[in-house]
């Protein structure tokens, strides 16, 4: 035997025991799961059997429980139709059906906060907050939701998933959690949670194709950090507002993304006062690293209106922190650069619901809560026939000639609701 | 020569040998994930053989087209997808093998509509001729039967009354060209749904690999993918799909093998399009419109009247009042409460069929 049969006998050797014990166990009948991936399996199901109960059918969409006594979250859009101090209707896995009462809205930030209505001594099981900017792309979560309603029987449907991205700014959401769990319609407003069973966002969006509302790959929860600074404002109850920065224009720098540079800062701005200057660049809100405008915007609308937060910035050399005074932001969406229509300016009498073009012609689609369209008692789904008289067909239509009235002015709207037609009136009023 | 290539050799077969123990490989994430990938390729191996094409012939006029109404569903709010969307595209589908005497199980769907011929292409590549068996609607499963079957084995079957929302779900099936089955991964998304007719799992199902099978992490069959269709909200991989449970197609095996179809299941209905607005103080569920030719109509019930207690049961809000219709069957006698222009009445109602498309 050569020197190289023998080297050739101990690779194959060598090659002969690395194989893996599950290959060469492939004869066995009875074969265990690798214990990896029979641990992977349980934690999943054990994640899902915590949470599930706190899991909530709200409307058509989904909420969950997050204390003992009783406060749960949803989506702004699946119960902000019905305004501050009025009821919904929700069902808990257990079976049992209780009342809910709205608390607080975030109309921009797309969250409710409700409180189930207990009786003495009960309480609930609820979801522990976790830490969305401890959370890493590529990591597991897992889904709770009601898509197309078959949850109403009580169990959650559960999907699990990746963290496709973080710190999204994608619409009104300037800190969403981007995942590749299917989420549909009917998900809304529920629990994102981690393999431990924390909550980490709330699911409220989706990206669609072809005009159909079924999942693509690509779905958006509000950040759990971001609920967390604004859970107090919505516990003292009403609609609130986000946070803003005025006086300065912040945008992408040429220095490969490395911050974002400040320009146009105005005296006797809240950004003139608190001591920014043009070319600063900013590089850090309250600790999050900033590496471009859509990052500084996004986390800035993470605050509610009038919080105190401290914005470092890059000066020559220098790191400079600022402690500054959040402005209540004016606009539904505060990043400048999106493509969403501008806002009306307060000229204008402010309406309050969102319409679009259905079968019959015009169908509001949404109703802001607390606006006129909402005192109005007008509700989604309702078909605006006239308005003062003059038939509409087209939201265009509609909105143009709702576009002449003043705040204060009273509009006649003659609306198709189940079949049956009636009159209402709006007062409009001052945009927010 | 030889003298170069030992110590080479050792340091060849050393570095092998410490890749294995993970020496410098210590990342505990990728080993899982790489444990899973080889762990559902696995499982999908052990049921390929029974997954197989279904090519189906049919008369295209005899699929139902959609009316206005299911389109509208379809667009939900408005925005109206492409005529494209609705129609059920060529090519063929899936189904799988169940036992060793040539019988095939595929979703109903897939074979809806005047059908002139049907065959199967296994796993490899023989053409055979199949007969339709019978079908359960409420499962949403057909059978199918191939009279050369030799080679065709059913797979190992599972338990499907143990599985649990989290576990993890492979769908296994087949499409044209492919040699090699098709998979999709997800978990489990609940059990027990549409009247315990399916479990849901998240493994993205299309027209393509509908009627193809669900099976276990260990590669055991729990059921048969099903419910999609061209009229089904949840579209084609949306991640919500449904599959019927092994432990009741088995309830149902002998009278669909024998070539006879299940009645489909008839839900309780009262004919009511109530309000789901909460009353404010005045309790109770108040009644949009009667439809005709129902139980409601039929026992006198009309429009505005407020339900206020619903066989024994005080409804708040129609929420509860459908929970309790859910709960009872067709041919109940109920006795209903309504208040009428401030008048308490008693009603006795019974309880009729769910029509189509309610």
């Amino acid at each position: 035997m050569t020197k190289n049969t023998i080297l050739s006998f101990s690779l194959a050797l060598g090659f002969s025991l690395l194989l893996t014990p599950a290959a060469r166990a492939q004869d066995k009948t009875t074969e265990k799961l690798p214990e990896k991936v029979s641990k992977l399996q349980k934690a999943i199901i054990k994640a899902v059997k915590h949470v599930s109960p706190c899991f909530v059918v709200i409307g058509g969409g989904s909420g969950v429980v997050i204390s003992a006594d009783g406060y749960m979250l949803t989506n702004h859009h699946v119960a902000g139709s019905r305004p501050i101090g009025e009821d919904w209707r929700i069902k808990l896995p257990s079976g049992k059906i209780y009342s809910a009462t709205m608390v607080g809205t975030d109309p921009q930030g797309d969250i409710s906060l409700l409180k189930i209505k207990l009786k003495k001594g009960q309480s609930l099981q609820y979801v522990p907050f976790g830490n969305s900017d401890k959370c890493r792309v590529g990591q597991w979560v897992i889904a709770l939701g009601n898509p197309w309603g078959f949850a109403k029987d009580s169990t959650p449907t559960v999907t699990l998933g990746l963290i496709s991205a973080s710190n999204r700014y994608r619409g009104n959401y300037g800190d969403a959690i981007q995942t590749d769990t299917p989420i549909n319609a009917g998900n809304s407003g529920g629990p994102l949670i981690d393999i431990k069973g924390r909550l980490v966002g709330i699911n409220g969006s989706i990206t669609t194709r072809h005009g159909v509302k079924v999942n693509s790959g690509a779905g958006y929860a509000i950040s759990v950090n971001q609920i967390k600074r604004f859970l107090p404002t919505l516990k003292k109850g009403g609609v609130v507002s986000h946070a803003a920065l005025n006086g300065m224009r912040v945008g992408n720098t040429n220095i490969g993304g490395n911050g974002a540079l400040i320009s146009r800062v105005s005296k006797g701005t809240t950004a003139g006062t608190a001591g920014f200057k043009n070319g600063d660049v900013v590089v850090a809100v309250a600790k999050m690293p900033v590496k471009n405008s859509a990052r500084y915007y996004g986390a800035i609308s993470t605050f509610p209106a009038g919080a105190t937060v401290s914005v470092t910035v890059k000066r020559g050399d220098e790191l400079v922190t600022l402690k500054v005074k959040l402005d209540k932001s004016g606009r539904a969406n505060a990043f400048p650069r999106r493509r969403t229509p501008t806002p009306t300016p307060s000229s204008k009498g402010y309406f309050g619901a969102m319409v679009v073009r259905g079968d019959k012609g015009v169908v509001i689609r949404s109703v802001v809560a607390s606006s006129p369209a909402a005192k109005a008692k007008l509700k989604a789904g309702d078909i605006i026939r006239s308005i003062d008289g003059q038939t509409v067909s087209r939201p265009r239509e509609f909105n143009s000639l709702l576009g002449k009235k003043k705040p204060g002015d009273t509009i006649r709207l003659l609306i198709e609701r189940s079949g049956g037609e009636k009159e209402f009136t709006v007062k409009l009023g001052t945009h927010p | 020569m030889s003298r170069n290539l030992l110590p080479r050799g050792i340091a060849v077969f050393a570095a092998l040998l410490f890749s294995s123990t993970g020496l410098y490989a210590q990342d505990n994430d990728s080993s899982t994930l790489e444990s899973l990938q080889s762990t559902v390729q696995k499982a999908a191996a052990k049921v390929a053989d029974s997954v197989v094409l279904v090519y189906v012939d049919r008369d295209k006029s005899s699929d139902r087209p959609l009316s206005d109404m299911e389109k509208r569903r379809l667009g939900l709010l408005g925005r109206r997808p492409s005529e494209g969307y609705y129609k059920r595209p060529s090519g063929p589908v899936t189904g799988v093998v169940v036992d060793d005497k040539g019988t095939i199980l595929t979703s109903g769907f897939n074979l809806s509509g005047k059908i002139k011929k049907v065959w199967v292409v296994c796993a490899n590549g023989k053409k055979r001729a199949a007969k339709i068996l019978g079908r359960d609607p409420n499962l949403d499963i057909c059978a199918l039967k191939v009279e050369d079957h030799s080679g065709l084995k059913a797979p190992e079957l599972g338990n499907s009354k143990k599985i649990v929302p989290g576990q993890f779900a492979v769908l296994v099936s087949r499409s044209e060209g492919c040699k090699d089955a098709n998979i999709t991964f997800g978990i489990v998304s609940a059990v027990n749904r549409e009247r315990k007719n399916a479990f849901q799992v998240q493994c993205r199902m299309n027209y393509g690999n509908v009627g193809g099978a669900v099976i276990d992490i260990h590669g055991r069959l729990l059921g048969i993918s099903a419910r999609l269709s061209n009229r089904t909200v949840i579209g084609q991989n949306s991640g919500v799909g449904f599959a019927a449970p092994l432990h009741q197609i088995k309830k149902v095996y002998s009278t669909i093998v024998a070539g006879k179809n299940v009645p489909k299941a008839k839900t309780a209905f009262m004919g009511i399009q109530g309000s789901r607005e909460l009353q404010k103080g005045a309790k109770g569920v108040k009644i949009i419109k009667v439809l005709p030719n129902t139980g409601a109509a039929k026992a006198g019930m009309k429009d505005g009247d407020v339900i206020k207690i619903f066989n024994g049961v005080e409804v708040n809000d129609f929420m509860t009042l459908a929970e309790e219709i859910r709960k009872l069957a067709v041919g109940n006698k109920i006795l209903v409460t309504v208040e009428r222009d401030g008048w308490q009445k008693d009603i006795t109602i019974i309880l009729g069929a769910r029509p189509e498309g309610q």
